[in-house]
């Protein structure tokens, strides 16, 4: 039975509602992990779109976003955003008055007497926000007299978020983790005592240069493996797998199977292809999640933001590629962009779904160079159809039949593109292949069959 | 003499030789430092770098897509080795060396660009649109 959080999609704005809801709901993910922010910020926006999603979630509650340097929380006004603002509000002290003050939070701004009360704070947002804005005071009256009308196919059983998340610092150093692991505690007491009903998960976002040393790997593992949590979610601040060495690679890989041994589920919360092998793992990932075409891989700061453009999905890399290189691989590889997967033979190497019919839209730009909107949710869709068909291929394929794939993609296209760009294909061969003690999920080879997806 | 001057002169005696040619043109999210069209009709394109010629290649490859021919452009001091010449020739990207002084320039054209084989058709068209505007 696969894991609820196996295939998850990240919400962080709205403009992406497009996407989670209409065609995109059924059957493309799991779960949705939503920004604390938008939550905070925008909270009868997002319980109307919960109401109508239906599907279970999550909250981040984004605590690390207060540690980092206040230049990276302001907008191009020069102040700090309005949904940081409303999120530190909800959390209280010590958090609230530093942004005020403009000011970071760090590990020495907790103690044993304001971290019971700042636990609390974030636990209740997660748990109670939602479902008070739905169930009382005014707007609750507008959701009363929509969920009357069933066109609305609005529904209140999905109003909660299915587990919640203890607060979490971003680890840089040791005294990080200690704070950490007296969120742990603290909010493992308090769901029991208040009877919150929900499962406690812990979110690990670890900075590149804590996880490139092994004492700091050890100090985190030591800890997080003895917690009483069962499920954890793992960020590396942004780690590329399709650009990282064969040793950090490895350092993820070994790092998830000590973290899974204790019967923990650990989840990618920013995670592309080699995340979704590491699941075939005997102790990987139960799950990965993305966001919508621009988060596979990210960074902590800025906090929220970033403009996404208009890149390929480039299926047999596994990748998304500049439109230079996917034009130059397409025209080395005398693929017709007129036709595009009308195209027989590109279909059967790249992509067959109905948004690759219309490639030139995907390469639309405006006079300055940049996409257009139609280029973006052109290839968003494309994107968000191959994700589909990646999740469910490896679910159900064998691990030395995924790693076959990878080798056949790099021979395919090896001489029509440049070697740095396939490179990676060899790197997470390589590293899955490595270990003895690999055992893969027993699961059946399925014969490939591309499926055109109608519109 | 710094890329940006290089890349000044060079536009400015382009633009006064051939008339159409244009800076900073934005194409498939880059950017070329100069394009113009020469005594043939031809689109060619032309990237400045004072040393990091692999990047300049690169850049070069990527114009390719909707130019005629494409070149690297840098000083005329800098040493050509065969790990240079060998790239340039893989990819059929041109070779132009400056000298710029004494408010005048010289531009040899060191390997000359292969003719490319292919467009992106809708990118060609654009940039093409730009120049002839």
């Amino acid at each position: 039975m696969p894991d609820s959080f196996y295939h998850s999609a990240r919400f962080t704005n709205h403009t992406e509602k497009l996407f989670f809801l209409g065609k995109f709901k059924n059957g493309y993910y799991d779960a949705v992990i939503m920004n604390g922010s938008i939550v905070a910020h925008s909270s009868k926006a997002t319980s109307t779109f919960i109401l109508k999603l239906k599907k279970h979630f999550i909250i981040d509650p984004m605590t690390h976003a207060f540690q980092h340097d206040i230049k990276y929380l302001k907008n191009d006004s020069g102040k700090v955003k309005q949904s940081l603002v409303s999120l530190s509000n909800a959390y209280g002290d010590p958090v609230k008055s530093l942004i005020e003050e403009e000011e970071s939070v760090d590990a020495t701004s907790f103690n044993k007497q304001n971290t019971k009360d700042f636990v609390e704070k974030v636990l209740r947002f997660q748990l109670e926000l939602l479902p008070q804005i739905v169930n009382t005071g005014p707007f609750s009256d507008y959701i009363n007299y929509a969920l009357k009308d069933k066109r609305n196919d609005l529904s209140r059983d999905h109003i909660k978020p299915s587990l919640l998340i203890a607060p979490y610092l971003y680890i840089e150093n040791v005294k990080d983790i200690d704070v950490n692991e007296n969120f742990i505690s603290s909010s493992e007491e308090l769901i029991e005592q208040e009877s919150f009903g929900k499962e406690l998960a812990t979110q690990l976002v670890i900075s590149a240069e804590a996880f490139q040393s092994k004492d700091m790997r050890d100090k985190i593992l030591a800890i997080y493996k003895e917690t009483t949590t069962s499920r954890v979610f793992l960020w590396i601040d942004g780690f590329k797998e399709e650009e990282v060495s064969v040793d950090e690679l490895e350092d993820l890989k070994s790092f998830v199977e000590s973290l899974s041994t204790n019967g923990k589920k650990v989840v990618s919360l920013y995670g592309g292809y080699f995340s979704l092998l590491l699941t075939k793992a005997r102790h990987g990932f139960v799950g990965v999640c993305h966001g919508m075409e621009h988060g596979e891989s990210r960074s902590v700061v800025p906090v929220g933001g970033g403009v996404s453009r208009a890149m390929y999905y480039f299926p047999p890399f596994h990748k998304r590629l500049r439109r230079a290189d996917t034009a130059r691989i397409f025209k080395r590889n005398q693929f017709d962009e007129e036709k595009g997967s009308q195209d027989p033979n590109f279909a059967k190497k790249v992509c067959s779904c109905d948004y690759c019919k219309d490639i030139p839209t995907m390469f639309e730009e405006t006079k300055k160079g940049y996409s257009t909107g139609n280029a973006k949710r052109q290839t968003l869709g494309h994107y968000l159809e191959n994700k589909k068909q990646e999740y469910d291929y490896v679910k159900r394929s064998s691990l030395p039949k995924l790693l076959k794939l990878l080798n056949d993609a790099h021979q395919e296209f090896k001489e029509t593109t440049f070697p740095e760009d396939i490179a990676h294909l060899q790197r997470w061969k390589n590293v899955m292949e490595e270990k003895k003690n690999l055992l893969e999920v027993k699961s059946k080879d399925t014969k490939v069959e591309i499926k055109k997806v109608v519109l | 003499m710094s890329e940006q001057k290089i890349q000044k002169s060079l536009f400015l005696y382009l633009k006064r030789k051939y008339k159409r040619a244009k800076e900073e043109v934005p194409a498939l999210n880059r950017r070329a430092d100069i394009v113009y069209i020469n005594e043939k009709k031809e689109l060619v394109t032309i990237e400045v770098k004072l040393k990091n010629w692999k990047q300049a290649i690169r850049q070069a490859v990527d114009h390719q897509l909707y130019a005629d021919r494409a070149y690297i452009c840098m000083p005329q001091n800098i040493k050509t080795n065969k790990r240079l010449t060998d790239e340039l020739s893989k990819h059929g990207v041109g070779l132009l060396l400056v000298n710029v002084s004494n408010k005048r320039i010289y531009v040899k054209t060191e390997i000359e660009a292969e003719r490319t084989k292919y467009y992106w058709k809708q990118t060609r068209v654009r940039v093409e649109n730009l120049i002839y505007a």
